[in-house]
């Protein structure tokens, strides 16, 4: 077993950064506020705040049992959806995402094919500046011990929105009444133990077996307003489906079959209305929903032990789509 | 036409019937399944238990699936891609599960012809892996089995292709969801209930034409893993998938298939030989083969 030491590269990937885009990210003491007025080095010019904290949770499901995790949280005010922190702004816009590290491991922050910023040190803050980039869905990922990371819990989302300021996906792309954010993420409990004790995990072996939506387990996501899929008849939901796990998720609707219309951004026009979509690990997927008649419905996985606890049926990632 | 066809009408029975085998590694297992009571008493094909009967109705027309459940237990039908009403999608949570000895008369109408999936919805992690599902075809309006929908293709062979993956240790020895259902580790590769010489030998799954004859061939996915398939490099077109037409076919010589996806393809094989077309079943995590199953395609 590898111990991971709390600065683990640290120094030199924050050198290697700062040295490429030095006047864009940055590194605060111990300590300091991450309000921007705070930061030893302010980030100049006009840009809106991004704050998250990443913490160390102990969470409970359905079977009983407690998993570790890490986690990002909103902070200072900042949005979420479920338990996971979500941001939006408009495309082209300037963007400062700020980290306070409460974690006992070192944490850098990504948007894939986005920003990537320094490696903040546990008990640290860092920061770094981007510009919004074009409209669409974008995960807020993890870039140390990566592979580790998403099944471990540290995930979000970001939605960038048109410069048009209208609710369509892009510029003169699909029109929506309504939107929703679903944010898959799968745990192999063993790889969690093996976090909380700052070990590295067996990466060669990986069957997850504890499973959450914006960071709730059903039927704690009934429960949730941000992830229950409520709608109106008649209406154009779309559904920003995202999965930071490892599971290739193949997620059923029942009810309705619904459109597929991007997928990591990229426009999808080869499919027809379909009623099970794959969502891979490390993707977004951008769907609309016709809502075509009333009801309650089930959307989930149709690897079915992924609506579980361990094992244990119905948990896990089961929503519902309530239509009136 | 391998058994498809025979019978497009617009009321069904099922029952459940627990003692169900399935026959992996040269023996047998017990499995779940449902049957058409009305049509030899057994499930797909008529001759096996491993799969659930087909059932196949009219796009348009109101239909009913009469379920008696022939079980202690409850068990429900869910009309996986039919979009149906809730009271008769089949969820114990959102509309109600059919106990034990019990009966209930599914009811909904026909939507857009193409492929698609039934399955039980009570302890859902356990039933459908043991086997609780089968296909529903939905024909064109006007009955026609030679025709993939209105205005779609015609064929002259059709075949319906179950992929399905079985855990033994599920199969023979549990009865209920808990930590023993955490971790899927299958042991049974299989294509409408049977690995490599039984699907190689089976007149429902094999393929048997002659040059020039074009083949519909329909893939459901009732798997907890993704599903590649193979023709043995021959060359085929993605046509349909969930019961809608492809805005434009594909042309793919291999087709990767989600966990309760459907894919309808077509191709017309003009070589004459013996073919070995493959199902790889996949590892979400890895991305590697965990197992396979082979059938034959004999060109005339
Ligand atoms: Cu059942
Ligand atoms: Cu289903």
């Amino acid at each position: 077993m590898t111990t991971i030491p709390p600065n683990a590269g640290a120094i030199s990937s924050r050198r290697a950064f700062l040295g490429k885009l030095a006047c864009t990210a940055g590194i605060v003491a111990s300590g300091t506020s991450l309000l921007p007025r705070a930061f030893a080095a302010q980030p100049a010019g006009a840009y809106t705040l991004w704050a998250i904290e990443a913490v160390e949770t102990d969470e409970s499901f359905g079977d009983g049992s407690t998993v570790h995790f890490y986690r990002f949280q909103p902070y200072q005010g900042s949005a979420k959806r479920g338990k996971l922190p979500y941001f939006e702004a408009t495309e082209g816009e300037t963007v400062v995402l700020g980290l306070k590290n409460s974690s006992r491991v070192p944490l850098q922050p990504s948007i894939p094919g986005v920003v990537v910023a320094p490696v903040v040190p546990a008990g640290q803050t860092g920061w770094v500046m981007f510009t919004m980039p074009p409209a669409g869905s974008y995960q807020l990922s993890q870039e140390s011990y990566r592979v580790v990371s998403g099944p471990c819990g540290l995930a979000g989302t970001m939605v960038s929105r048109p410069s048009n300021g209208l609710n369509e996906l892009w510029n003169g792309g699909p029109a929506f009444d309504r939107e929703y954010t679903l944010h898959y993420q799968d745990s192999d409990s063993r790889w969690n133990v093996a976090a909380a004790n700052l070990q590295m995990p067996n990466l060669s072996e990986y069957q997850p077996n504890y499973f959450t939506l914006n960071g709730y387990s059903y039927p704690d996501i009934a429960a949730d307003p941000d992830s229950v899929v409520a709608c109106n008849v008649g209406e154009r939901v779309l559904l920003r489906m995202s999965n930071s796990g490892h599971m290739r998720q193949s997620i059923h609707f029942h009810g309705y079959h619904a459109q597929i219309v991007a997928r990591n951004n990229v426009p999808v026009t080869a499919m027809p209305a379909k009623d099970t979509f794959e969502v891979a690990g490390g993707s977004t997927v951008d769907i609309i929903l016709n809502v075509l008649q009333a009801g309650s419905y089930p959307l989930h996985p149709h690897s079915l032990t992924a609506v579980t606890a361990n094992g244990l049926y119905p948990y896990g990632q089961l929503t519902l789509i309530v239509a009136s | 036409m391998a058994g498809l066809g025979n019978i497009v009408q617009a009321d069904w029975k099922l029952e459940s019937r627990m003692m169900g085998s399935i026959e992996i590694g040269g023996s047998n297992h017990f499995a779940w399944c449902f049957i058409d009571p009305e049509h030899g008493g057994e499930g797909f094909g008529g001759d096996r238990t491993s799969l659930g009967s087909h059932l196949e109705f009219r796009e348009g027309e109101m239909c009913s699936i009469d379920f008696y459940n022939r079980s202690g237990m409850p068990h429900t039908i869910h009309l996986h891609g039919l979009d149906v009403d809730q009271a008769n999608d089949g969820v114990p949570a959102t509309s109600f599960e059919v106990p034990g000895f019990g009966s209930y008369k599914y009811v909904f109408r026909a939507p857009h012809a193409g492929t698609y999936h039934y399955h039980c919805h009570v302890d859902t992690v356990l039933h459908y892996a043991k086997g609780m599902f089968g296909t529903i075809i939905v024909r064109p309006a006007d009955g026609s089995t030679d025709r993939a929908w209105d205005g779609g293709p015609t064929f002259d062979e059709e075949v319906l292709w179950n992929l399905a993956t079985t855990d033994t240790n599920w199969n023979d020895n549990l009865i209920a969801s808990g930590p023993e259902t955490a971790r899927f580790n299958p042991d049974g590769f299989v294509i409408n209930g049977g690995e490599t010489a039984a699907a190689s030998a089976d007149a429902m799954t094999a393929i048997a034409v002659q040059r020039g004859q074009k083949v519909y061939l329909r893939l459901v996915q009732s798997s907890y893993q993704w599903a590649r398939v193979s023709l043995n490099g021959l060359p085929f077109e993605v046509v349909a998938t969930d019961g809608r037409p492809m805005p434009t076919p594909i042309q793919a010589t291999s087709w990767e298939l989600g966990p309760g996806e459907r894919y309808d393809i077509l191709f017309t094989p003009n070589t004459a030989g013996t073919f070995r077309p493959m199902v790889e079943y996949l590892d979400d995590y890895t991305s590697r083969v965990i197992g396979s199953v082979k059938t034959k395609l004999v060109v005339s």
